[in-house]
């Protein structure tokens, strides 16, 4: 499958023609600041993508273009996630956007005047193939620095209980674990899994305990109070939970206040922690 | 007989090209109806369910019938076809391409600068950018329905009169 299908509809035709003149490799990011030239995060390290003489530099009007285009030029069906700095595309990619916030009431309602744009390739997990995926029994969080491939572990974890008969109900806030696209799922989750896009993670989690009577509830990064909240709240009604976090590993979720509530609470039976590698390592929490 | 037959086609001919005249305004004011009630159909889609623009034109072909549905139609085909095209590129080659649209200068222009401000802006914005186009539009609807049934009886008594005359000049 080409991973970057969608992102290559999405780019001025000199871009495209830029990452496909890059080569092959594992392309992980794609990076365009205003005012520099494009670069691709390929295998691990950021190159810079050869445009043509008279494209070197990234303009601001290619950002904007690719973020329009990206949101299908529908700006309004993608402002809640814009407010919050990203789009999400078709097949799970993220966009993340920077530029000048726009606020109303002391609040970030917007961004303009773009200055870089960061796109996230979604792809499916590549763990060595001596180290099978676990099959869970307890909830379990899984930890990892930003780009290490949480999301993509967590869908295959996903994946894998609800194909070995478990009902999964997924708060896919981001779109990024189903990659919904008119109600489909792109990404495999299983047979048995039940997505809600979009939406607060706190209320999607509370709204999927019960509406879709699951046996697992996972999410994608626990980032707020009320995220913890809601999962305290189900983790008291016989639900498992499947969550992730950025941390290197259980001690430094005791650094930030919100992960040591999350650890006092004792929700997660078990973490999965990634490693610089690729591979993972299960522990069992103290 | 045969000359009969040849002023009974003449004024046929001359009439069918006024009933044709007058048969324009009435599927004028018919489409300007029809675009009324898709725009307000589009507002709510984007109010209650900030449907995205490719998928409110397929919604907007499946709600209007005729030459209006095949404008919102070409509009959806053209966006699937390529999601870089800005709404106002592909409302302005569908008002080229459709055929039997037959709306006056004014309501293309309503619609063009639609196609301008829509996925733009904010919710709020789309809000304000369709109703614009729809008080602009019940503006041509209005105008037009206050002489529509003149003008339909003139170019229908013109045309049979020209048909007649054309034939008493001719016998």
């Amino acid at each position: 499958m080409d991973e970057l299908l969608q992102i290559r509809q999405i780019l001025p035709p000199e871009y495209r023609r830029a990452l496909e003149a890059a080569g092959p490799g594992q392309t992980e990011e794609l990076r365009l600041r205003v005012g520099r030239p494009p670069t691709a995060l390929t295998d691990g390290a950021e190159r810079v993508l050869p445009l043509r003489t008279g494209f070197g530099l990234v303009t601001r009007q290619d950002a904007e273009t690719i973020v329009m285009n990206a949101a299908r030029q529908s700006a309004y069906a993608a402002a809640d996630t814009l407010r919050e700095g990203y789009v999400t595309l078709e097949g799970g990619h993220r966009i993340g956007v920077c530029g000048t916030a726009v606020t109303r009431e002391g609040e970030i309602c917007g961004v303009r005047e773009l200055s870089s744009i960061c796109i996230r390739v979604a792809r499916t997990f590549y763990a060595k193939r001596s180290q099978p995926l676990p099959l869970l029994t307890g909830s379990t969080l899984v930890l990892g620095p930003p780009g290490s491939g949480k999301t993509t572990l967590l869908r295959d974890l996903i994946r894998l209980l609800s194909d070995s008969g478990r009902r999964v109900s997924v708060a896919d806030e981001r779109g990024e674990l189903a990659a919904c696209w008119q109600g489909s799922p792109q990404r495999d989750l299983g047979a048995r899994t039940d997505v809600l896009t979009g939406g607060r993670k706190s209320e999607a989690l509370l709204r999927l305990l019960r509406t879709m009577n699951p046996q697992w509830l996972a999410a994608d990064e626990i980032t707020a109070p009320e995220d913890l909240a809601a999962m305290e709240q189900c983790s008291y009604c016989g639900v498992l939970l499947l969550a992730s976090a950025h941390a290197g590993s259980a001690s430094e979720l005791e650094k930030r206040p919100l992960y040591r509530r999350l650890l006092e609470l004792k929700i997660f039976e078990q973490t999965i922690r990634l490693l610089p590698d690729r591979t993972f390592q299960l522990e069992r929490m103290a | 007989m045969l000359r009969i037959l040849g002023l009974a086609m003449i004024v046929t001919a001359s009439s069918a090209v006024g009933f044709g005249f007058a048969g324009g305004i009435r599927r004028q004011w018919v489409q300007l109806s029809a675009l009324l009630g898709a725009l307000g159909c589009m507002k709510s889609e984007i109010l209650c369910r900030l449907t995205p623009i490719p998928e409110l034109f397929s919604v907007l072909a499946d709600y209007s019938e005729g030459a209006v549905g095949e404008l919102f139609a070409r509009c959806a085909a053209a966006c699937r076809q390529n999601r870089c095209s800005p709404p106002s590129a592909v409302i302005k080659d569908a008002l080229a391409g459709t055929p039997g649209l037959c709306l006056g200068p004014d309501a293309r222009r309503a619609l063009l600068e639609l196609g301008m401000a829509l996925g733009k802006f904010d919710m709020e914005g789309q809000c304000r950018a369709i109703g614009l186009a729809e008080a602009r539009l019940q503006r041509e609807l209005e105008l037009l329905g206050q002489s529509r049934r003149a003008r339909c009886r003139s170019y229908e008594t013109i045309g049979v009169c020209a048909g007649l005359a054309i034939a008493v000049l001719l016998v």
